[in-house]
């Protein structure tokens, strides 16, 4: 029983659990002081001489056009890199068209060329001309045959 | 007459060899002829092949050129746009210190004003001391 009541209370206490924060350090609003030579100080804290308030704010003035100045500078960098690689693949596109160009040419100019010698070679009287030929030697070569044998005898 | 008669002798004696020179030099000719065809043939295709070499190497050297000229003119840009940074860093610089001297000048002797100048710029509360 009574550990079935811790087991319950415990199962309880990790079901309900709720984290806790600890409160923030209270600080109150900044505050700036007007503080004449040889008077008491307020309170705690920092004082400034004029030229150094002077350069806090002329700095705080500045922030926006330093921004500015380096955001400028930076595109300008990016966009000269950009156009440089621009520039540089275009040149690359161009050449690798003029080489396949070439090489096109190249090709046609070969398909001329065996095209003329394939003329050449398969060019010639035409195939009744040859029939003719053949004939007429054959008749001659069979008489000149004739012709021998009987020489011959 | 008689030259005639001889020339036919020869002829029907000699008509088997004389008949094979033709023949060999026939075939001679025809392979001689086959071989210049080929010949030019390859000559023009050899033309053709240093025209294609003579075309790519052409197209790699304006390239080449191309690149070098890129290269300088962003060098060029770079150095530019540098000198710009460099010139709007000076102006940010002199903008800042002119206005640190107007400051000065302005707040040296007014602690008040210059509190007030601060809690405008950064949102602080002034406190003013108490009277004496």
């Amino acid at each position: 029983m009574k550990r079935f009541i811790s087991s319950l209370l415990v199962v309880s206490m990790l079901a309900t659990a709720v984290p806790a924060y600890a409160d923030d350090v209270p600080i109150g609003p900044p505050v700036v002081a007007p503080l004449d030579k040889g008077r008491p100080a307020p309170f705690t804290g920092v004082l400034l001489s004029p030229p150094a308030v002077a350069q806090i704010v002329a700095e705080r003035d500045s922030v926006a056009a330093r921004i500015a100045a380096e955001v400028y500078h930076q595109a300008q960098i990016d966009d000269a890199n950009r156009r440089f690689d621009i520039d540089s693949l275009t040149s690359t596109c161009t050449t690798d068209k003029s080489i396949l160009q070439a090489q096109v040419d190249e090709g046609k100019r070969q398909i001329v060329i065996l095209n003329d010698q394939l003329k050449k070679t398969t060019s010639g009287p035409p195939a009744t001309l040859w029939i003719g030929l053949g004939a007429v030697a054959g008749v001659a070569l069979t008489v000149l045959t004739v012709f021998a044998v009987n020489q011959v005898k | 007459m008689g030259v005639l008669t001889n020339i036919w002798g020869f002829i029907q004696k000699h008509w088997q060899a004389i008949l094979l020179v033709v023949v060999l030099a026939g075939g001679y000719a025809w392979l001689q002829h086959q071989q210049s065809t080929f010949a030019t043939t390859l000559q023009q295709i050899d033309a053709s092949h240093q025209t294609e070499i003579d075309q790519i190497n052409k197209a790699r050297e304006t390239e080449k050129a191309q690149h070098e000229a890129q290269l300088e003119h962003l060098q060029q840009s770079l150095e530019r746009i540098q000198q710009e940074y460099s010139q709007a860093q000076a102006s940010i610089i002199a903008t800042q210190t002119a206005q640190q001297k107007q400051i000065v000048q302005t707040y040296s002797n007014d602690s008040v004003g210059l509190a007030k100048l601060l809690a405008d710029k950064f949102g602080f509360v002034v406190v003013l001391p108490p009277a004496q």
